[in-house]
């Protein structure tokens, strides 16, 4: 169990270490009945930070955005926004913009209206909303479409319309749920290019909630990765990946080069034969582990004379680099990426895996 | 009957353009021949002088000249406002709940809310009669309480309103449900994060979202209530006379067929206004379930946005000013208990019925006096009960069999068609909805005067297809619109013949969708009572038409074990509807 | 659960399809009359039922001719006349008064002749026999009053049916001028002997008064019966044997004979192909025996004067017919209702709704 106060603690800051808190959840927790959403998580998210929450569906990370914008009430715990308690303060007075997963542009108003929608809520002057929404649509680039209905604009479209509707009253927070998960590949790549600019100029601070471990490695300042109601790991991207917490967060996370077995001196014993820890871990005799290693640092060698065996089941070849999948003896699969313009393996062939024991990772079960 | 909302013809992805097309001419050659021409037959009667048989427009000239039509007419169009609005302000409040309801509650109930309206109208006003009567049960109630007027609860335009509401607020209520079933609900939610309070999220969110199932409702009572004539002939008082009324009492009682049928043009010209307005406002294509853009421009729309802001904003200070003083009154459980109370006020006739015809007396009252079956037995041993409720059935079947092969050729080939001449099939197949039955029926009863067809079972039958027409022909389009056709094309990649397709794959899918339209149509033909009086001559009675002469002739306790058989009848039928459904994912 | 629910389906829909296959037969085998066979209608419900057990069972009994008692409109004249002008005879015998008579009679004649004797008719009442119509049912149109509700002060007459002050409590009136016009013209002071022709603007300017008092205006027999049982009123104009069944009913009721008698008989549709069996069947309704039966289930009047031979004394008693309730009673006149029905028909409307 990782008690969420150490994920704070423990997590090294990116640089902007000691910046103020924006937002702090103290112990928040979500039941239904009997059955729990979210166990009491301690959460801070700093002022003008990107943070992502990662995880898979069920892990109590959509949940814990409802509880930040108001949508639901918390069982237990607190919220503190800028050092105010917000627990009680219902969505509509919180100032925190929400860009929904279908973007829940109203149907039955125009773009322009759309996005001049929050600003009426909080009553501003009709001329000062005409210049504010012209530049939130400015901004994503939509402003000859003002007039036109949100069916009437393609799902990118909508999603810009949906950005600038959250930005154009300049909430302090933004939460995005799975804002770009309807996108096709291309435009989600884009628009991942358009919010890190966004929130560059805006300097707002922005939780992202996404499945999508590569969005959440591309786009975040940390990850806050989410596993079955609890908070698995908090941390940069880097972190995350080269540092896993958990098995599990180092399968979430992509790697599924993963050997299980206990330990024996300073080897690791699994199906696959005796490998070698990495030469830093501290690892008691007997105990449960896995020891993992990243694709990319792994070489492939000749049968023989190798940690590793097995058969190349797969070769897929993706432009600058060519991905092997290769069948280990236990029926495990691992991958292994190599450089474009290096010579085809034949599938079938017998072929020797190979790493610096330094670069793979222990990992106590 | 649960859902209306379908999407309109328009153009469907089908390789053999029109190939199926001319299976809609069946139902097109039969409603023009029954329906449409029989109407425009029967509205020409009305500029023919009765004396010399040349055009003349002096039934007109009579009708607005008069005091006493033109008072029908004002009584008429202000009933029906007035039956509009407040089936639409309480029938709101009871499809919101409903939406809200986990899918199984919400099915549960909705048969509760059907149940009455599958009910017999007549069944419903005779309860009313007896358990609103000076020594009614609710008479006794009021005086027990303490209350005044107890016994004086019937024959007042209230009554009337009361019961025409109570009979058109299921209609109401599942007109509006599948537009708000579609709302999403995330977008007051979003409302609410972009600063808007529940009020305002409310007025201008959900509100305008749901409004076309809200017109459209609108426009089915109101053209419904048009039409009605029986509530106001049983509960209504000296004042409350509608023009229905006024039709009947001059074709049947004074013969005078050009008055007649200029009273019954009036009320065609004034649902086709309502439905010309309501296009103007929503589009008719929303009727059928298609999104309307409709320009931003539009100052209706833009009239609409800013009443909907003021409304929102208003109650919206209400609720700041509500939470400030009463704060933590549960709003929730507001709204549930007045449904609840509506929904039991919607099933009090019914249940009330059940033990009235268990009485052991010679007349009908509540409580009964003494329980007892005899008036079953007397119902059982009457020739005239058991063969209007054999003919009732035998009529229902043929009339709903006619129904769906007609109807379902028609669905089947507007579903799959792009034709130009879609539109015009659509809007033929649905005008029966928006034709008063009594103008149905009397256009009938000219054309099979003509005919010899008069009291035959055959134009009973002809007569309750025409009616029962445009409900099963929208449940089986909307059946079609929503089955995959890729699949027929898949199976007739995997080898199947037409036939087979058909067979094995189109009929199991589109299935209950075909078992609804065929219950739904025997429902409609075996409460239709309109053209049973007017096309059974007095001879071939049916089972709504031996009740109504039961009232009208002699009342006994008989009537109330018929409606219990007939109540049976319509449960049996109403929960084989609702084992069709498909279940809501 | 899913298999059970997909069998009931399926045989649903196969047993819809079998009943639909059995009915298609039935349903176009239109109007199968056996030679022998005459449709009768009538007003239906309590009289309809005295009338099937008086006339159509001994009939078809004595003739072996078969009767079909079937309910007509309250007012048959235009079904009557459409059967006619259509040729379409599901009536051979229907049952009309002397004022639809004459409606079915002015412009065009709409009746065929009974061919009944002078001979055969001499025990019949005068009046109550012309060449197309016998009557055989009298009904007075009277006051009904509940005799629990006026503590022994009893209305006496139609003024005090309309004097509110006198007599309080829930009135109920006809929501038809036929007989209503002739009960407000008493009620406003005139004698039975000057009533025709009638004064239409001092009947209504009479009816004027009572209007915003009458609770309930009835608009079937039935339903008058069914309010002064139950109570909903006190006091009301009646058709003397509906009010009757109330009181056969148990109903604390008392009649008042004021006011005027009618007749209900029979008249046969021109053209009808079955006529000498609509003959046969009409004769046999003069017969003194079936009359004095009909009287004996129903509260009307006979027309042949022999039937009271097989009346009761107590019987007879109740009847408008019996001396002491005829007194009091004047014949409706139904050459001016046949002339002036329809007139009075919309003036009615039009005096409701004010």
């Amino acid at each position: 169990m990782h008690m969420p106060g150490n994920i704070v603690a423990t997590s090294s800051a990116t640089g902007k270490s000691g910046a103020e808190i924006k937002l702090h959840a103290q112990g928040l927790s979500k039941s239904y009945g009997t059955s729990v959403a979210l166990h009491p998580i301690e959460l801070k998210i700093r002022s003008g930070e990107l943070l992502t929450l990662l995880g898979p569906s069920g892990s109590g990370k959509t949940t814990l955005l409802q509880l930040i914008c108001g949508l639901v009430e918390p069982t237990n715990g607190r919220l503190v926004i800028d050092g105010k308690d917000h627990t009680e303060t219902t969505a509509n007075k919180r100032d925190i913009g929400v860009v929904f997963q279908n973007y829940a542009l109203f149907p039955h108003l125009t773009v322009q209206e759309n996005v001049a929608f929050p600003l009426q809520m909080r009553k501003l002057d009709a001329a000062l909303i005409r210049t504010k929404v012209q530049n939130a649509l400015a901004m994503v680039g939509l402003v000859e479409f003002e007039k036109r209905f949100p069916l009437e604009l393609s799902g990118g479209q909508q999603q810009r319309v949906a950005l600038a509707r959250c930005l154009v009253y300049e909430p302090s927070i933004i939460l995005m749920d799975e804002s770009l998960s309807a996108l096709d590949r291309k435009l989600r790549e884009t628009m991942q290019i358009e919010i890190k600019r966004i929130h560059r100029e805006t300097k707002s601070t922005i939780v992202f909630v996404t499945h999508d471990q590569e969005e959440a490695l591309a786009l975040s300042d940390r990850i806050c990765l989410m596993n079955a109601g609890r908070i698995e790991q908090l941390g940069t991207p880097e972190e995350i990946y080269e540092r896993p917490a958990s098995t599990f967060a180092a399968e979430f996370i992509g790697i599924t080069n993963l050997l299980r077995g206990h330990v024996e001196g300073m080897t690791l014993v699994t199906a696959e034969g005796v490998l070698p820890l990495p030469p830093s871990c501290r690892a008691s005799n007997g105990e449960r582990g896995a020891l993992i290693i990243r694709p990319e640092q792994m070489s492939l060698v000749a049968a023989g004379n190798c940690f590793l065996s097995g058969c190349v089941t797969e070769s897929i070849y993706a432009g600058s680099e060519t991905r092997v999948l290769i069948a280990l003896r236990s029926g495990a699969v691992f991958t292994v990426r190599r450089q474009a313009g290096q010579q085809l393996l034949q599938l079938g062939s017998e072929v020797g895996l190979n790493w610096e024991p330094r670069q793979s990772q222990y990992l106590k079960s | 009957m649960a859902d209306l909302a379908i999407a309109a013809p328009a153009s469907n992805h089908t390789s053999r353009r029109g190939s199926a097309f001319w299976l809609v001419v069946p139902g097109i050659v039969f409603l023009l021949a029954f329906f449409l021409l029989p109407t425009l037959q029967m509205m020409s009667i009305s500029f023919v002088e009765r004396a010399t048989g040349d055009f003349g427009v002096s039934a007109y000239v009579k009708l607005f000249g008069s005091k006493v039509y033109s008072r029908v007419l004002g009584t008429t169009f202000m009933i029906a406002f007035q039956v509009t609005v407040l089936c639409l302000l309480l029938g709101y409040p009871l499809a919101y709940w409903l939406s809200q309801q986990p899918a199984r509650r919400q099915r549960i109930a909705l048969m509760f809310i059907l149940l009455p309206f599958w009910t017999s109208p007549l069944v419903l006003n005779f309860s009313w009669l007896v358990l609103l009567g000076r020594n009614g049960v609710v008479a006794l109630v009021m005086s027990n309480l303490g209350l005044p007027g107890g016994d004086d609860l019937l024959f007042s335009r209230t009554t009337v309103l009361f019961a025409m509401i109570h009979t058109m607020l299921p209609l109401t209520v599942v007109t509006m449900l599948p537009v708000m079933n579609t709302v999403d609900k995330r977008l007051t939610m979003a409302a609410m994060t972009l600063g808007a309070s529940a009020p305002q999220a409310f007025w201008q969110i959900y509100l305008p979202l749901c409004m076309r199932g809200v017109a459209t409702a609108g426009l089915l009572v109101f053209i419904s209530a048009l039409g009605f004539f029986i509530t106001p002939a049983l509960v209504g008082g000296r004042q409350e006379t509608m023009i229905s009324q006024l039709i009947i009492t001059q074709i049947q009682q004074l013969q005078n067929w050009q008055l007649g049928s200029a009273l019954a043009v009036v009320l065609i010209a004034a649902a086709l206004l309502t439905i010309f307005l309501y296009d103007r406002i929503f589009g008719l294509s929303t009727m059928s379930g298609g999104q309307t853009a409709g320009s931003a421009e539009g100052k209706l729309r833009l009239f609409g946005i800013a009443l909907t802001k003021r409304v929102g904003g208003f109650f919206s200070r209400v609720g700041e000013v509500y939470g400030r003083t009463i704060r933590g009154l549960p709003a929730r459980k507001l709204l549930s208990a007045y449904c609840t109370l509506v929904i039991a006020i919607l099933l009090f006739p019914i249940i009330a019925f059940i033990p009235m015809a268990f009485t052991e007396g010679s007349f009908l009252s509540f409580p009964p006096k003494g329980l007892g079956i005899r008036w079953f037995e007397a119902y059982a041993a009457s020739p005239l009960w058991v063969s209007a409720t054999l003919r009732s059935f035998a009529i229902g079947i043929v009339a709903a069999a006619l129904t769906l092969v007609i109807a379902s050729f028609a669905a089947f080939a507007l579903a799959k068609s792009s034709s130009r001449l879609a539109g015009f099939a659509f809007l033929l197949f649905m005008a029966p909805m928006v034709v008063p039955p009594i103008v149905i029926a009397i256009s009938l009863f000219y054309l099979f005067a003509q005919l010899q067809l008069i009291a035959t079972d055959i134009s009973i039958v002809i007569g309750h297809t025409v009616i029962a027409m445009p409900i099963v022909f929208v449940i089986l389009l909307a059946t079609f619109k929503g089955h995959d056709w890729r699949l027929d094309q898949v199976a007739s990649t995997l080898g199947a013949n037409r036939f087979q397709v058909v067979r094995r794959v189109t009929l199991p899918l589109v299935r209950s969708g075909v078992v609804v339209g065929f219950v739904t149509g025997f429902l409609q033909s075996f409460q239709e009572l309109t053209v049973a009086i007017f096309l059974g001559g007095g001879l071939k009675t049916t089972l709504p038409k031996q009740m109504w002469d039961d009232i009208t002739l002699q009342v006994n306790p008989t009537l109330a074990a018929a409606a219990v058989v007939v109540l049976l009848i319509v449960i049996i039928m109403f929960v084989i509807i609702e084992c069709m459904q498909p279940r809501r994912t | 659960m899913s298999k059970t629910i997909k069998i009931t389906r399926r045989n649903v829909l196969q047993a819809g399809v079998a009943v639909g296959a059995l009915a298609v037969p039935a349903i176009f085998t239109r109007g199968a009359f056996a030679a022998e066979q005459i449709t009768v209608s009538d007003v239906g419900g309590a009289p309809g039922e005295a009338i099937k057990k008086a006339f159509y069972e001994p009939f078809e009994k004595e003739t072996g001719i078969k009767v079909v008692g079937v309910a007509h409109d309250p007012d048959p004249v235009t079904q009557f006349k459409l059967l006619v002008d259509t040729k379409s005879y599901i009536w051979d015998v229907s049952m009309v008064t002397p004022d639809h008579v004459v409606r079915l009679t002015n412009e065009k004649n709409y009746l065929a002749p009974l061919g009944i004797s002078e001979a055969d008719g001499k025990d019949i009442l005068p009046g109550m026999l012309t060449s197309n119509w016998l009557g055989f049912s009298v009904f007075a149109i009277a006051m009904a009053y509940r005799t629990d509700k006026f503590d022994g002060k009893d209305p006496q007459s139609w003024p005090d049916f309309w004097d509110v002050e006198k007599f309080p409590g829930r009135r109920a009136l006809y929501k038809d001028p036929w007989g209503l016009l002739e009960v407000a013209l008493l009620a406003d002071g005139v004698k039975p002997a000057d009533i025709y022709p009638i004064d239409v603007d001092r009947a209504f300017a009479s009816l004027e008064k009572i209007r915003e008092h009458v609770n309930v205006w009835w608009t079937s027999g039935a339903q008058n019966t069914q309010i002064l049982q139950n109570g909903e009123v006190d006091m009301s104009d009646t058709w003397s044997a509906r009010a009757y069944a109330a009181i056969a009913g148990g109903a604390p009721l008392k009649i008042l004979f004021q006011g005027c008698y009618s007749v209900d008989g029979w008249s046969i549709p021109e053209g009808t192909p079955r006529l000498a069996l609509a003959q046969q069947f009409v004769k046999f309704c003069m017969q003194p025996e079936h009359q004095a039966a009909y009287s004996t289930i129903v509260a009307n009047g006979p027309s042949n004067s022999k039937a009271f031979n097989f009346l009761s004394a107590e019987r007879a008693a109740v009847l408008p017919t019996a001396p002491d309730n005829i007194k009091s009673l004047f014949e409706m006149n139904t050459a001016w209702w046949g002339k002036n029905y329809d007139a009075m028909a919309e003036r009615m409307q039009e005096f409701l709704l004010q």
